[in-house]
């Protein structure tokens, strides 16, 4: 019975929200509560994977295993801001200034080591993958786009040169457009599989 | 400079150090400011979905609507339910149809977003590529038009073979059998260097803008300290 039922749910809900796309005006009203259904619980899946964070981290501290100090850090951390955002509003100076402080250094210094990273792992890439065809491409695209990107590289239009420019400008456009293709296909594929019931990421 | 912008310009000081000093090697200090971010962003996270969601969703018209609004709220109230319930171990079943609701709009979500959003206009924009109306357009570019799209079609699908939607054959005749028709094979290859080229201009573009955030990072500790020392 429960199968059914949960079959009846995937369907329904599925094939609604396909019927949407091709008569939008006549099931906007529908979609929209749909949508709204869908959007609450994912925010409460959502908070269940915070609660599982801090779970996770309460356990850890409670069996005082190693790292139980970090586990701290994140709870102080979490329950102060919790705590000062329901009491606060989010856009209250004092909240705002709390978020904007630790998030854009933390964020923007993460970002700064990976521009160490990435010129480390590049010069691996070689080493451990060889020259392959890809690998060549990689390389070559990378070193050009970064010269390219230069400012100062200026070159009259209307020339066959500034042509060829374009044309090599537009080459990265042919991967990026096929690897478009291919997670759409991949996508398409996923989800009739799920509507199918092929897949049931639901559980069965 | 006001207190206010001292005490969170140290903050920041500190933490773009603490995370900074992740390049000498994993130590104390880049694992402090790491859970202290996590922490500080789960809470802003669950804060969103209270203020955002919850409240809005949910609450709001529950408390604040009309009879047949919170009739309508019967719904979803009870798939969250369902939801929290399946937390416990003797209810998990039943959070199967809250999940199969989700996975249900999400498939049909991206099955629209796929067709209608990527596989139609992409494929159309290599079709029209080809429009003798686009090549004459401008006389001088015919042969740049031309070629772009020649080598557009063949680099596009090139990737898709390479990626090759399709289960490996049954190995029939030793071990030629399980790889791809020579065809195919020509096509990936081609496909190959084309996703190099993309993936090397999009580590280009990562690369810059993680080398301008970190000399931005440089100048923000240059200038904290310098206001610090009075200087700035």
């Amino acid at each position: 019975m429960k199968k059914v039922l949960v079959m009846v749910v995937v369907l329904t809900i599925g094939l609604t929200v396909l019927a949407g796309y091709l008569f939008r005006a006549l099931l906007a009203p529908l979609l929209a509560l749909l949508f709204d259904w869908g959007i609450l619980l994912a925010g409460v899946a959502g908070l269940i994977g915070i609660g599982y964070l801090i779970h996770m981290n309460l356990s850890k501290l409670a069996r005082r295993e190693k790292g139980a100090f970090f586990s701290v850090v994140v709870i102080i951390a979490f329950v102060f801001t919790l705590v000062s955002g329901l009491v606060m509003t989010p856009q209250s100076p004092f909240f705002r200034d709390l978020i904007l402080n630790v998030q854009i250094p933390v964020e923007a210094s993460l970002l700064g080591i990976l521009a160490v990273t990435l010129v480390y792992t590049s010069l691996r890439l070689v080493r451990s993958r060889g020259w392959t065809p890809m690998s060549i491409a990689f390389l070559a695209s990378a070193i050009l786009s970064l010269i390219l990107n230069l400012v100062f590289i200026n070159i009259p239009t209307d020339t066959p040169l500034s042509y060829l420019m374009m044309f090599i400008r537009r080459l990265p456009l042919i991967g990026v457009r096929g690897i478009l293709l291919g997670m759409a296909l991949g996508g398409l594929v996923v989800g009739l599989r799920v509507l199918l019931m092929i897949d049931r990421p639901y559980g069965e | 400079m006001i207190l206010n912008d001292v005490v969170w310009g140290v903050v920041g000081l500190l933490l773009t150090i603490m995370i900074l000093s992740y390049l000498i090697g994993d130590n104390v200090f880049f694992r402090l400011a790491a859970h202290l971010f996590v922490g500080l962003t789960a809470g802003y996270m669950a804060v969103l979905i209270i203020r955002q969601i919850l409240v809005p969703y949910l609450i709001q018209p529950l408390i604040n609507g009309g009879w047949v609004e919170r009739l309508w709220m019967i719904g979803p109230l009870a798939l969250v339910i369902l939801l929290l319930l399946s937390q416990l171990p003797r209810f998990t079943s039943l959070g199967r149809i809250p999940l199969a609701y989700l996975a249900g709009l999400t498939a049909a979500v991206v099955i629209g977003g796929a067709v209608f959003g990527t596989l139609i206009p992409q494929s159309r924009a290599i079709v029209e590529a080809f429009d003798p109306a686009v090549w004459q357009a401008d006389p001088g570019q015919k042969w740049f038009r031309v070629l772009d799209a020649v080598v557009m079609l063949i680099g596009t699908v090139g990737v898709l073979s390479y990626f090759h939607f399709g289960r490996k054959l049954i190995p029939r005749g030793g071990q030629d059998a399980i790889k791809k028709p020579y065809p195919f094979e020509v096509l990936a290859g081609i496909g190959q260097v084309f996703i190099g080229i993309a993936l090397g201009a999009v580590f280009a573009g990562v690369f810059s803008t993680a080398l301008l955030a970190l000399i931005d990072r440089i100048l923000f500790i240059n200038q904290i300290i310098l206001r610090l020392m009075g200087a700035g």
